[in-house]
């Protein structure tokens, strides 16, 4: 794993999109490849831009974040997915089900949450940039 | 669509039928008496007992009366059979209409859910998670994060002015506060064409009229705007002389409405139960000349008096 991880941030809703973007500009070893509004459009991305990381929302209209993580499982694009949610997280098992590595609620987001995400996703490979401030214990 | 009962404009038929079979019966007695007065002149000079000729006229008068009560009874048990079914038509119609309404109230809580989840949740959350990055950038650019919630105050601003917005569309404080022309006025100013109000005699009326209509006279603005082509402009007239009902009418001066043209869809669906739960009806046409015109009644409480001679 090289040092950066690259990201696509998947919501429906302006505001959200908008704070990803300022959240990956500001935590060091992420760096964001592009944003989707809506299922389709986070499939269509994932396939041509390849990211490590796709942070998807759950409820989205249309396609939501659970089927756009089982249809990304499917069409094997590698990325590691992990699910953010303003209400209840969906549960492990079908989280599991779905081929999704972890979920977060949004309200949580934060660079050192979303360091920890990516660690717990990948089996502890945390990313090398140096830490901006040091990680909780 | 209009929820008319058809029961209750049918009463006046069960009196008239009572007072028919009565007049039967009565025109029956009356053939009767003359029956038994000629086979009385008829035998004058046969010389029978009158009693025997009494006896007669009473028998034929009874027997009169009886076939008159049978048919009056006939009539009156086809009768009772079409006020049931005009009872059950009625019956089916409301609970339709119930349905309807509770539907659309429940649809309405889900549209304030959703709003309140893609709107001011939203909005906070965004908040939560940039107020945690200016913070770490107090340390690193001190300048920057001071320009950063300088944004986010901005930002709150827009939350507070988006719960605002949502807390309006529930129930509007002006409507609460000064009532149905008030909170039209205050609307109208914000539509897309300009719009001409006039109210008679509008007073203050229960929460539930004054919404009512406020929000049906709204959709119809909100229709007359997007949907009337070539209008220039929207009349609301609004008037409550009568006392006993609201009328309120929006008209546009578009181009006229095509028969057939109106599928009634989800909005006006909507007005028709939103009207029919404070027993008020919709009715939308053609207007005098041009364009449409939506017209609202809903009756209203008669107007407490008050003792004369005490001021208020």
């Amino acid at each position: 794993m090289s040092g950066t991880v690259t990201v696509l941030a998947v919501d429906d809703q302006e505001v959200f999109r908008r704070t990803a973007r300022r959240l990956l500009a500001a935590a060091p070893g992420f760096e964001q490849v592009g944003e989707a509004a809506s299922g389709p459009e986070a499939l269509r991305l994932a396939a041509e831009l390849r990211p490590d990381l796709v942070l998807l929302d759950v409820r989205m209209p249309g396609m939501d974040g659970i089927e756009t993580a089982r249809r990304l499982a499917r069409s094997g694009v590698g990325a590691t997915v992990v699910l953010i949610s303003l209400g209840e997280l969906p549960d492990p098992v079908s989280l599991r089900s779905v081929g999704a590595a972890g979920c977060l609620r949004k309200q949580d987001l934060s660079v050192r949450a979303l360091d920890r995400a990516w660690a717990a996703a990948t089996g502890g490979a945390a990313t090398d940039a140096p830490r901006g401030r040091s990680a909780p214990p | 669509m209009a929820s008319s009962v058809p029961e209750v404009r049918r009463l006046p038929a069960q009196r008239e039928l009572r007072v028919a079979s009565w007049l039967r019966a009565a025109g029956a007695a009356a053939l009767a008496a003359a029956v038994a007065a000629a086979a009385f002149l008829a035998v004058d000079g046969v010389r029978r007992e009158p009693a025997v000729a009494a006896l007669a006229a009473v028998l034929v008068a009874a027997l009169l009366l009886l076939l008159a009560q049978r048919s009056a009874g006939r009539a009156l048990a086809s009768e009772n059979r079409r006020l049931t079914a005009a009872a059950a038509t009625a019956t089916r119609e409301l609970r339709a209409s119930r349905a309807r309404i509770a539907a659309s109230a429940e649809r309405e809580r889900r549209r304030i859910e959703r709003d309140l989840h893609d709107g001011a949740q939203q909005r906070l959350v965004a908040l939560r998670i940039e107020l945690e990055l200016a913070e770490e950038l107090i340390g690193r650019d001190p300048s920057l994060a001071a320009e950063r919630l300088r944004e986010l105050e901005r930002e709150v601003d827009e939350a507070l002015e988006e719960l605002r917005a949502l807390a309006h569309g529930v129930y509007p404080p002006l409507l609460a506060d000064r009532g149905l022309v008030e909170a039209l006025r205050a609307s109208a100013a914000h539509a897309a064409l300009p719009v001409e109000l006039d109210a008679t005699g509008v007073g203050r009326y229960s929460p539930e009229i004054e919404s009512a209509v406020y929000f049906c006279a709204l959709e119809a603005l909100q229709n007359a705007c997007k949907h009337a082509a070539g209008a220039d402009r929207v009349a609301i007239a609004l008037d409550g002389r009568s006392g006993w009902e609201l009328r309120a009418s929006v008209t546009d001066d578009g181009a006229r409405l095509p028969a057939g043209r109106l599928a009634p869809g989800a909005g006006i669906t909507n007005m028709h139960d939103r009207l029919a739960a404070v027993g008020g009806r919709l009715e939308i046409g053609p207007a005098p000349g041009r364009g449409c015109a939506v017209r609202i009644r809903v009756p209203v409480p008669l107007p407490v008096r008050r003792p004369p001679g005490r001021p208020r």
